[in-house]
Order: C-alpha cells, then sequence, then structure tokens
C-alpha cells in the first residue's frame, strides 16, 4: 500500500473513528454517572443541616431536638468509667398529610461529632447496652412508623469524656430510608 | 523491503510481545496481593490501633476442655483460649468484632462459635469503651506438634471480609501457652479494658 493510499485510507475511516471515540467517552460517561449516583443515592450524602432547637420539615413530619441531657460516670452510676451519657429528646410531629395516610415515617438515629480531635465519629445508639437503661414513661425509643399522633423519641448514647474542643460539634442524624441521600443533622448544643 | 525480511520483523516483533506479556503476567500484583487487609502488629500485652478497630490482646494459652453455664466441649480438641479486649474507633455503625481467626502454617481456624456463653467473637463495637472477653479456636489435637504452631498468629478485624481494611496481627507461640485442663468461659463484658 503507498503512502498515498493509506493516508487516503485513514480520511475514510475517520468519520466513523470519530463517532467510536464519542461513542466510548458517552459509555464510559453514562456508566460511571449511573454507578456513583446509585452509590450516593442509597447513602447519607445530603445533609440537612438544622441549628440546635430549630424545628425542621423532613420526610412528612416536624423534627426538633428538645432536650438535651448530659452526665458523666461520675454522675451515673451505671455506665463505664471516662464516659458521659447523652439523652436526646425530639419532637416528632407528623404532618397533616402523613396523620391521615398513616404514612408517618420511620427513621434510624445516631449520633455524630465533626471536626474533633479525633475526627469524624459516629455512635449508635446505647439503649441495649447494659446500663440499666430503660426509656422514659411517655417517651417512644425508636420512630413510630404510621404513628397517629406527636410523639417525643429519647435515645441514649454512652461517649467518651473528653476535654471541651476534642469531641467536635456534636449532631444528631435522622435518616429516612425513602429520603436517601438527604438526611436530617439536628445540632446538639456545644459543651 | 523483502517479504523474507518483514516476516523475519514480524515474528520477532510478536516475540518480543510474548515475552512483555508473560513478564507483566508472571510480576503484577494478583487480586489477592492488592486486596490484601492493611496489616498492623499487636504484640501480646500491647494496645494497637487500625483504621476503626483498637484491640488489646492480654493473654492467651491453651485448654484441653472448655466449659460454660450451659456448654461443655468434647474430647479430642485443643483449644486456644485468647483474653482480648475490642473497641471501635470512628464509628459504632457496623462495628463488630466480625474476624477473629488463628492462622496457624497455612491453615486457618476461625473463632469457634460452639460456646453458648457470650464470647468477644461477633461482639459490637463501641467507640473508646472496650469489650472484653475470650475467643476461643478448636484445634486438632495434635497441632501443637506442627512446627507452624511457635509461630501462629492471630487476627482480629471489624469485617469478616477483612480485605483492604485494617486487621490486627498478634504473633503466638502456641508451644510456649500454658495448658489448662479445663478453661471457664465468662461472658464478655462490655466497658472492660
Amino acid at each position: 500500500m503507498s503512502a498515498r493510499q493509506q493516508h487516503g485510507w485513514w480520511r475514510r475511516i475517520a468519520l466513523a473513528l470519530a463517532l467510536a471515540a464519542v461513542l466510548l467517552a458517552a459509555t464510559v460517561g453514562i456508566t460511571s454517572w449511573k454507578e456513583w449516583t446509585d452509590y450516593f443515592g442509597l447513602r447519607p450524602t445530603q445533609p440537612i443541616p438544622v441549628d440546635v432547637a430549630a424545628e425542621a420539615e423532613f420526610a412528612g413530619a416536624t423534627w426538633q431536638l428538645v432536650d438535651l441531657l448530659a452526665g458523666t460516670s461520675d454522675d451515673v452510676a451505671s455506665i463505664p468509667e471516662g464516659t458521659t451519657m447523652l439523652l436526646a429528646r425530639v419532637q416528632v410531629t407528623p404532618g397533616a398529610e402523613t396523620l391521615a395516610d398513616g404514612t408517618a415515617p420511620g427513621c434510624r438515629i445516631w449520633l455524630a461529632s465533626q471536626g474533633g480531635a479525633h475526627g469524624d465519629r459516629e455512635w449508635n445508639t446505647a439503649a441495649q447496652r447494659p446500663i440499666g437503661y430503660v426509656t422514659s414513661a411517655g417517651y417512644e425509643a425508636s420512630c413510630v412508623p404510621g404513628a397517629t399522633a406527636p410523639y417525643t423519641l429519647e435515645v441514649p448514647f454512652i461517649v467518651p469524656t473528653e476535654p471541651a474542643g476534642d469531641t467536635g460539634a456534636l449532631s444528631l442524624v435522622v435518616e429516612v430510608p425513602e429520603q436517601l441521600p438527604e438526611h436530617l443533622r439536628l445540632a446538639l448544643p456545644a459543651g | 523491503m523483502s517479504r523474507v525480511r518483514a516476516g523475519l520483523l514480524s515474528a520477532a516483533g510478536l516475540a518480543v510481545l510474548l515475552v512483555a506479556t508473560g513478564f507483566v503476567a508472571a510480576t503484577a500484583p494478583r487480586e489477592a496481593d492488592w486486596e490484601q487487609p492493611f496489616a498492623i502488629d499487636a504484640p501480646l500485652g500491647e494496645p494497637a490501633q487500625g483504621r476503626n478497630i483498637a484491640a488489646t490482646v492480654h493473654d492467651a494459652a491453651i485448654a484441653e476442655r472448655v466449659v460454660d453455664r450451659r456448654w461443655r466441649s468434647g474430647e479430642g480438641s485443643t483449644w486456644v483460649v485468647v483474653d482480648a479486649s475490642a473497641a471501635a474507633v470512628t464509628s459504632e455503625i457496623g462495628a463488630l468484632l466480625g474476624h477473629a481467626a488463628l492462622v496457624v502454617g497455612d491453615r486457618v481456624y476461625l473463632a469457634s462459635t460452639r460456646p453458648s456463653g457470650l464470647t468477644l467473637n461477633g461482639a459490637s463495637l463501641s467507640i473508646g469503651v472496650p469489650t472484653r472477653g475470650a475467643l476461643l479456636f478448636e484445634l486438632p489435637a495434635d497441632v501443637l506438634g506442627d512446627p507452624a504452631a511457635a509461630a501462629a498468629r492471630l487476627e482480629l478485624a471489624v469485617k469478616a471480609d477483612p480485605r483492604l481494611d485494617a486487621m490486627l496481627l498478634t504473633p503466638i507461640d502456641l508451644t510456649a501457652l500454658p495448658v489448662l485442663p479445663e478453661y471457664v468461659l465468662d461472658d464478655a463484658e462490655w466497658g472492660e479494658r
């Protein structure tokens, strides 16, 4: 094949080559976008920050931190030495629509700290730990799916007792599976 | 270029490509290599910490029999009993002691789930609040005669599949451990260091 013939061959397939390149880029782009969207869409990646004690509309209900009790192991004999018990209470008021059709949301709640000396950390409820804790009368230990009236959640956490500032900014994370990746971050008062 | 010369060149090119392919295939890290856990030394008696696991292996012993309140092991096994405490570091969500294994030579023994009492195996971990308990490994009766028994290692990790996550490694000389006729298993305790 002469150089001129070769040149002509490249020219003839130029359009097809360009299209193949575009298709390859589009395939990689669309596949990646779909995979990453699914990945992040099923995880709590989009926080809705809520100021301390402020009300927030979320998942067909109004959420508000109404109380936070704290006691160290010096005050609460049943928790391990060197720890602090936090008792968070959150008022959940299902909206008129969810009350009417019985679709008040279920949820998962955990405690998160950001920017502390130990980096970001996450705590599960300590309700099942052997600390002799029983949910106070008139409170709920977990979200009530299909609730027909407002209620108040009470969730205990056990965290290490640390110098002020080491723990970072604490917030209560409320995750409703149907709302992911959005989730609430109810700020807790500092100190 | 003559046809013979072109053929020779093509053959030489192919040979070079084949050699290069063989070299890459022989030297490239395989899945088992690049998915290995991040190994962290955790000598007996010293605290060690990985990404989301902090643990101390306090002690180890050999027992001829293990008993708890509702269960008693049979004859014919050698039990390795490890006293350890473990905690989470950054997240309690999904944090269990999911991988506890004793490696003797090429053989991997997972912590026994036969006892009815609470062991440290599978315990849910808290941040900064260790759970202390026993890990029990049921081995063949003649394991101490295996030359590899002097260089066994304990593996601890959060996930049952420990690939690409921190794994604490404790070397244990099984032949140097005290031998107990019977070990009475106490439940693992949360908040014990």
